[in-house]
């Protein structure tokens, strides 16, 4: 073995998926550690994948293999294989950052011959973990995902022994060692083969030990023996597979025959029952069940009799000699622009289109909330910002709150859902502080893996609940913090300063000092907190970065002819139905605007916020009522709608003619965009970071705040005006398009992180 | 509690966990547990005279089960060790620090295989660091808003309090130091080991080769 650096054959072995098997490769120039070389050993294969593959024949070894059986593809591609390990990753998988670099660390221990890491399943709609340090048993019963080193090594199965297994998605063997006990034994076409392997290695007294680093994202795609996403399968290969296991195993491990044959009669009569359950639920068809009972039959009959009768189909001892005596260097996989190739998107295999001149960088963003679970403020601003990285060709992950440890790739990012840590039970006559700091200390113990997994150079952390705060103490990674709303801030809007607010706010300026860096998104920000906080930032401290937003198709942008212009306008306003958000003036502007202008329809969206506001113990009413209740004659031109959908606000947005939010104060104000993105115009108020979002008389108006009188004499003015209307609408699209789309916001971001990462880089260089 | 607690006290709580994680005893420490009640449900089951008696198959089979159980810590210990060394190794050249380039190699080194010459340049470092380590304390510095009048109390008590916690960490740190230090000298004493037996693999293949040499028809 090389003792300087051992070097990998990665090993794919594919049929019929030229796609998955194309953003593999892709994800392939991204690795850390370079000393591997790429077999491919393709099936008898119908699509482009032989296409594909002609474009990377001078860095890639191409085999072939006669028949579609998982075994045998191993087996080529292990003889074919010069490195000193051989790692086996599925074509539909994509490997973490550090996958090989860990590998490669794990090795270090020259005892261990064979070990695999993680496999998170990513596909959006059933996110999971596949496999965690899994064990399997002479008599093929699985584990695959456990949470402790020894939870279920003695499970409540029957088998005797119980060894380490690794999921064939996730697997590396000491190239030697894979080739001492036979390499994989051609009987098991597909499943258990990966089983087979781990137990004749342990049995053989090597060590087998499986880990929960190495991570491999999986997002099955469909193939000869499994429909993806449903229940359609070749389940019968898998019962002749056990059944061969079984007879394998049983005898030689202690089993009594009577355990065996139990075994065995449990296993296909499992299948038998689970075909009906299927069939029942809908998800076989009548035709395909039978076909499923009847081959299962005959699987497990074949399987049995191979099993007991015939010798293990392994690979002939000349092929053996040959392949051990193989001393020739790798082929390296990279190239000298592999490193700056853009990331990938594991399940559609979707890449940036925009190129970048510098690496790209491997970024971590914290939010609680995030779509599509949750769409509030900074959940929402994040997503957007993870779209605009991906969109420059930069590795986003995104660590949010969930029940359990998940993760998908949901629009541009890997979604990591943890759920929450319980270590500060202490403080839980502190709501706000106790969750918030059990969560951030969970966000914590992911971003450590992360490290080291996936590279990851810098974490971004909202303010909002202070996410980032544990790692931010721990000094392990520089933390960027996005300056938004903060606790304290509404602590005192609203007049809520006991105990735990002043913890949760001490937390948050506790986040603010630890920073490496501040972005605020608005000039009025940066006010707010210096007044909040005391914070008194250099002016290299932090950079302004205004919220970015995806700009629409072009033809959802409908301006009304100025010939024909509407009969009646419509009038929207979207937001929280409370105080702050200026919902009282514009309750008093309405009857105003009507007295002069009757063809007007007001809509309002938006959850009522009268219970929290100390609206409701005012006056015994929600705001709707109280409207329909004061101002009865306008009620029928007034429709409240309360929270609506995604889709639902997109509409309103394309269908109204003037948009109006008279908030008292907004940090920035995406909302505002959110219409101009349509062409609309806006109204708002002179504070916070409004007027850095509407440019007064040009993309809209601005009135002062709490002065209905003025929000309607702005609202009359356009309306009155058709034609300001149009061409207002027109100018905040075109602004939007300049300076507030996602990927603008994002460069900007990299521009901060890269600096920061340099930064970093230097001052450890220096210690 | 819910007047006085500061800002203060909560970071000094989240610097306190950040440090029961580095130290990573409770997996050890559940693993082991987890064995003992394993092994006392067999010694049960086999040995109480309620049950009828276990034939030599089962017996033999749920020792091997707890052998397992046993062969999986140590190796995880093995992996543990490993990290350890290679973390001692780093921290003993930062400490030192007048060599940039073996610093830097070193740092390499956390994600590569670590190089037998780079253990044996560094295990005087090692020793030397671990031997601070046994003589680093920790000290407590008490902050807390004013109150007038039992101001001066409060901070007594509260400092009192502190010392006493801190006393208890600082002797759990001495021993945990200990620990380590025996840890780590048995690493070493193990690298040495495989040092000294890939050296004799090596003599051997050589001796193995010239006689393969003199047995062929030329010779």
């Amino acid at each position: 073995m090389n003792t300087i650096s051992p070097t990998f054959s990665i090993v794919v072995n594919t049929t019929d998926r030229a796609k998955p098997l194309q953003t593999l490769l892709r994800a392939l120039e991204h690795q850390s550690y370079p000393h591997f070389e790429v077999v491919v050993v393709v099936g008898p294969t119908k699509d482009e994948t032989l296409d594909i593959l002609a474009r990377y024949q001078d860095r890639v070894q191409i085999l072939r293999c006669p028949k579609a059986n998982l075994s045998q593809s191993r087996n080529i591609g292990l003889l074919a294989a010069r490195g000193d390990m051989v790692a086996y990753i599925d074509d539909d998988a994509v490997p973490s950052y550090h996958w090989l670099a860990q590998l490669t660390r794990l090795f270090a221990d020259p005892m261990l011959e064979a070990t695999g890491g993680m496999v998170y399943m990513v596909h959006p709609r059933q996110p999971m973990v596949q496999h965690r340090i899994g064990i399997a048993s002479s008599l093929a019963e699985q584990f695959d995902v456990r949470n402790s080193w020894l939870e279920g090594i003695v499970p409540p199965g029957s088998g005797v022994r119980w060894v380490g297994r690794m999921m064939g998605t996730n697997m590396a063997f000491r190239r030697r060692a894979l080739l001492d006990v036979g390499g994989f034994d051609t009987f098991f076409e597909w499943l258990y083969d990966d089983s087979d392997v781990s137990l004749r290695l342990a049995h053989s007294g090597k060590i087998v030990h499986p880990v929960k680093e190495a991570v491999v994202y999986h997002a099955p795609a469909s193939s000869r023996n499994r429909e993806a996403g449903s229940f359609n399968a070749r389940w019968w290969v898998q019962t002749k597979s056990v059944l061969y296991f079984i007879m394998k195993y049983g005898p030689g491990a202690g089993e009594s025959k009577r355990d065996i044959f139990l075994r065995a009669l449990h296993y296909v009569h499992g299948h038998w029952l689970w075909s009906r359950e299927m069939y029942t639920y809908g998800r076989l068809t009548w035709r395909q069940f039978w076909k499923m009972r009847l081959a299962e039959i005959k699987s497990a009959m074949i399987g049995s009799y191979v099993g007991l009768m015939r010798p293990r189909q392994l690979i002939e001892p000349s092929q053996l000699a040959m392949s051990q005596n193989i001393n020739e260097p790798i082929r390296p996989f990279q190239t000298k622009n592999s490193a700056q190739q853009p990331t990938v998107d594991p399940v559609s295999g979707r890449q940036a289109t925009i190129s970048l001149p510098d690496q790209p960088l491997r970024i971590c963003l914290l939010s609680k909330a995030y779509p599509p679970n949750q769409h509030e403020g900074v959940g929402r601003h994040t997503n957007l910002m993870a779209q605009g990285l991906f969109e420059c060709g930069h590795t986003v992950h995104v660590v949010t709150q969930g029940p359990k440890d998940t993760v998908s790739f949901y629009e541009g990012a890997y979604v990591h859902r943890i759920p929450s840590s319980n270590r500060y039970g202490r403080y839980r006559m502190f709501p706000k502080l106790y969750y918030a700091l059990n969560h951030s200390h969970a966000v914590h113990d992911k971003i450590k893996r992360l490290i080291l997994n996936d590279g990851i150079q810098l974490v971004d952390s909202p303010l909002w609940q202070f996410d980032g705060l544990v790692t931010a103490v721990s000094g392990e990674i520089p933390v960027v913090v996005r300056l938004q709303t903060a606790l304290r801030q509404i602590a005192t809007l609203q007049n809520t300063v006991d105990p735990d607010a002043r913890l949760a706010g001490d937390m948050e300026q506790t986040l603010v000092e630890r920073a490496a860096f501040l972005v605020p998104n608005s000039q009025a920000t940066v006010k707010k907190m210096s007044s909040v906080y005391k914070f008194q930032a250099a002016a290299d401290q932090f950079r302004i970065i205004p919220h970015g937003i995806i700009p629409v198709e072009e033809d959802l942008v409908r301006p009304f002819n100025l010939n024909t212009p509407p009969t009646t306008f419509t009038v929207l306003y979207l937001g929280r139905l409370e105080k702050r958000k200026g919902i009282q003036d514009l309750f008093a502007a309405i009857p105003q605007v009507l007295a002069q202008v009757p063809n007007v329809q007001f809509i309002i969206a938006g959850a009522d916020n009268s219970h929290r506001d100390g609206f409701q113990q005012q006056t015994g009413l929600t705001y709707a009522a109280h409207f329909q209740q004061q101002y009865a004659q306008f009620a029928s031109q007034v429709s409240f709608l309360g929270q609506v959908s995604e889709e639902k606000l997109n509409q309103l947005y394309q269908s109204c003619d003037l948009f109006v939010a008279p908030s008292l104060y907004e940090s920035f104000g995406l909302i505002y965009l959110e219409a101009m993105n349509y062409g609309k115009p806006v109204i708002g108020c002179r504070a916070g970071g409004i007027p850095e979002v509407v440019d007064d008389g040009v993309t809209g108006l601005l009135a002062e705040p709490e002065a209905p009188a003025d929000l309607a004499e702005a609202i009359l003015k356009m309306l009155q005006n058709p034609s300001l209307l149009r061409e207002m609408g027109l100018a905040g699209r075109q602004r939007l398009l300049e300076k507030f789309t996602h990927v603008q916001m994002a460069q900007q971001f990299a521009n901060v992180y890269r600096r920061i990462i340099a930064q970093n880089k230097r001052s450890k260089e220096a210690v | 509690m819910k007047s006085t607690l500061t800002a203060s006290d909560v970071l000094a709580d989240i610097e306190f966990e950040l440090m029961q994680g580095a130290i990573s005893r409770d997996a050890f420490g559940r693993s082991l547990q987890e064995v003992r009640q394993h092994q006392n449900k067999i010694r049960q089951e086999v040995f109480d005279n309620d049950q009828p008696e276990i034939d030599l198959r089962a017996a033999l089979s749920k020792q091997f089960q707890i052998n397992d159980m046993l062969l999986t810590l140590l190796q995880e210990m093995s992996g543990g060790f490993e990290d350890m060394q290679r973390k001692i190794d780093w921290a003993g050249q930062a400490r030192r620090g007048n060599d940039q380039s073996t610093a830097a190699r070193l740092a390499r080194a956390q994600t590569n295989s670590p190089k037998a010459e780079e253990l044996r340049s560094t295990e005087a470092l090692n020793e030397t660091a671990q031997q601070e380590f046994l003589h680093q304390k920790m000290d407590v510095q008490p902050n807390g808003r004013p109150i007038p009048i039992l101001n001066g109390l409060i901070r007594r008590i509260r400092t009192s309090l502190h010392s006493l916690v801190i006393f208890y960490v600082n002797k759990l740190g001495t021993e945990q130091t200990t620990i380590n230090y025996i840890h780590a000298d048995w690493i070493q004493h193990l690298s040495a080991l495989v040092r000294h037996q890939q050296e004799e693999i090596e003599q051997l293949t050589h001796q193995l080769a010239q006689l393969q040499d003199s047995k062929t028809p030329d010779a």
